[in-house]
């Protein structure tokens, strides 16, 4: 019923030739119909105000391949030879051949104006056929594609400043690191031959007085002796943890280039081992940890492994004195992705520490424990190279929850998507 | 024929890196001459002499120190010169820097360095590796450049 009144009302608008008219009227549309030898037959408005050219100028004289790129129809042509396998020339052919046979046709194509400027067109062509199936013309509908265009040559552009960005603080982080490193040894070296010469020096002092017939043991040298060596203690352990610090940031840009082995991962099993490795520390602080069947994923494995033997070596880390640990790791999964937690007892994260934890060089909490909050930071940095995220929930006193979300699947195109 | 005493080319930017290391080599009893060189212009010029042929230094036994971050040139462009002179190549080239880049270290062996030693922070490490090399220096044998 309702289909044989839908067919009624077209044939009434197609009779009228008011669809036809509504179409052919557009001026958003360059409609051009040419004859079976590709002669322009029809050039609506929409034509005429993309090209350029009145209708008279065109109709009758010329084909669409004289208003397109030269070039682009010669590899259209080319293309098409191979792809169809029968030689195709360079000319109207190359725009109408699919659709001669039979194959629906849309590509980009770029028209070229009266007055000789360009422009971008998706171009869709069509047979027109007659009541025996015989091709009499065709039809080639163009929209304005500079648009699309011009999105798509910022988004390059953009793509390709972002990789340089990168690359270049991947350099700098390269090239600071070991800049920095340089003077250390300066500091370093001559800070312990001051240290050696300090004790020389004192003897010196000593056997002097000795020789003066002065006190063996005076005050004021002793205390000069122990400020001498205080201040050459800080410096040295300042040269180290710098020296730390220097060593992190190179790790981090290293990491940063590393290319990425997606690899299907057992990850009850390398959570498992991640435990092993720090049995003993479990052990020493009384911890029970409990890890359940987790779901699988294809992933990174190195980059897995850094991240969740940072996660939990915190938790074994941060648990409260006097108080048995107790730390999980549990996942979920749904919509392509997986989130893994890992949740203690211990000491929680204060509410202000919640985001700077991720923050290179920054820790959260009494200052007790051995570290230089780097971790987090760089398991941050992993995570969201992997395409996923790192968060965190916490009750002070209470314990805390580590959630990373990763894709399910991962692979090198997603992640170029991301960044 | 005597044998002539290995001349120690020093290229090394940072004049404390120098001296630590001329100290760490005195103390293990390297008392062979240490010319230093202080940027790539000038090493360039002592090994290569004013023809840039390298005829300069033939039938000197050189052993060539080398920093890799050097103000001017790249330590590893200096390698390249060296390794592919007819007259220096045989000179042995130990690379003492601070980079300890795996591709790095990987980069300079692949250019012909004979030894790859890094600078540690740690001085206790860094006098023990020169003290170490210093001591090698002591024994070895070092044919003169061709």
């Amino acid at each position: 019923m309702f289909d044989s009144a839908r067919k009624q009302a077209e044939e009434v608008l197609l009779k009228a030739g008011a669809l036809q008219k509504a179409i052919f009227n557009s001026a958003n549309f360059s409609s051009i119909a040419t004859d079976a030898n590709g002669v322009i037959q029809i050039f609506n408005v929409g034509a005429e105000r993309m090209l350029g050219y009145a209708a008279d100028e065109v109709v009758n004289k010329i084909t669409p391949a004289d208003i397109s790129d030269p070039q682009e129809v010669v590899a259209r042509a080319k293309a098409l030879s191979v792809e169809l396998d029968t030689p195709i020339a360079p000319g109207f052919d190359a725009l109408v051949f699919k659709a001669s046979r039979g194959i629906e046709d849309i590509y980009e194509l770029t028209y070229i104006r009266k007055d000789g400027s360009r422009f971008a067109a998706v171009v869709s062509v069509t047979a027109l056929r007659d009541a025996q199936e015989a091709i009499i013309g065709y039809l080639l509908i163009g929209t304005d594609n500079t648009a699309r265009k011009r999105v798509e040559a910022e988004q390059k552009k953009l793509d390709q400043r972002l990789r340089e960005a990168n690359e270049e603080i991947q350099r700098f982080a390269h090239v600071v690191s070991h800049d920095l490193r340089s003077p250390l040894v300066n500091i370093m070296g001559f800070a312990s031959e001051l240290d050696v010469w300090r004790k020389r020096v004192f003897e010196r002092i000593a056997a002097l007085r000795a020789r003066i017939g002065g006190e063996q043991e005076d005050e004021g040298d002793k205390a000069l002796y122990s400020d001498v060596e205080e201040a050459l203690g800080f410096i040295k352990s300042s040269v180290t943890k710098m020296d730390r610090l220097i060593a992190a940031l190179l790790k981090l840009s290293r990491e940063g280039q590393r290319q990425f082995q997606p690899q299907f991962i057992d990850m009850s099993q390398l959570l498992r081992s991640t435990l092993e490795a720090m049995a003993y520390q479990a052990q020493t602080v009384n911890a029970k940890i409990n890890i359940d069947e987790l779901p699988n994923i294809t992933s990174d494995r190195l980059a897995l492994e850094q991240v969740f033997s940072n996660l939990m070596d915190n938790a074994v880390k941060y648990l409260r004195p006097g108080m048995p640990g107790s730390i999980e790791v549990r996942a979920t999964e749904g919509n392509g992705a997986i989130t893994y937690e890992v949740r203690d007892n211990g000491r929680g994260i204060d509410v202000k520490d919640r985001e700077r934890i991720f923050d290179l060089f920054r820790r959260s909490g009494v200052q007790d424990r051995p570290g230089d909050g780097i971790g987090l930071a760089h398991a941050r940095t992993l995570v969201r190279r992997l395409g996923g995220s790192i968060n965190v929930e916490s009750e002070p006193d209470r314990g805390t929850v580590f959630s990373v979300t990763l894709p399910k699947r991962w692979s090198q195109a997603e992640s170029e998507m991301m960044s | 024929m005597m044998h002539q005493p290995i001349i120690i080319a020093m290229i090394e930017d940072d004049e404390g890196h120098a001296r630590l290391i001329e100290k760490n080599l005195r103390r293990a009893g390297v008392h062979n001459e240490i010319v230093p060189l202080a940027d790539g212009a000038s090493a360039i010029a002592f090994l290569f002499g004013p023809d840039g042929s390298g005829l300069v230094n033939k039938g000197r036994p050189l052993l060539i120190l080398l920093d890799l971050n050097l103000p001017d040139m790249s330590g590893i462009d200096i390698l390249k010169r060296i390794k592919e002179n007819e007259h220096l190549r045989v000179s042995p080239v130990v690379v003492l820097t601070t980079t300890d880049d795996r591709s790095e270290i990987q980069r300079c062996y692949d250019l012909g360095c004979n030894v790859y030693i890094t600078k540690p922070v740690d001085y206790e490490k860094f006098a023990h590796a020169i003290q170490q090399f210093g001591l090698f220096v002591y024994v070895m044998q070092v044919p003169e450049a061709s």
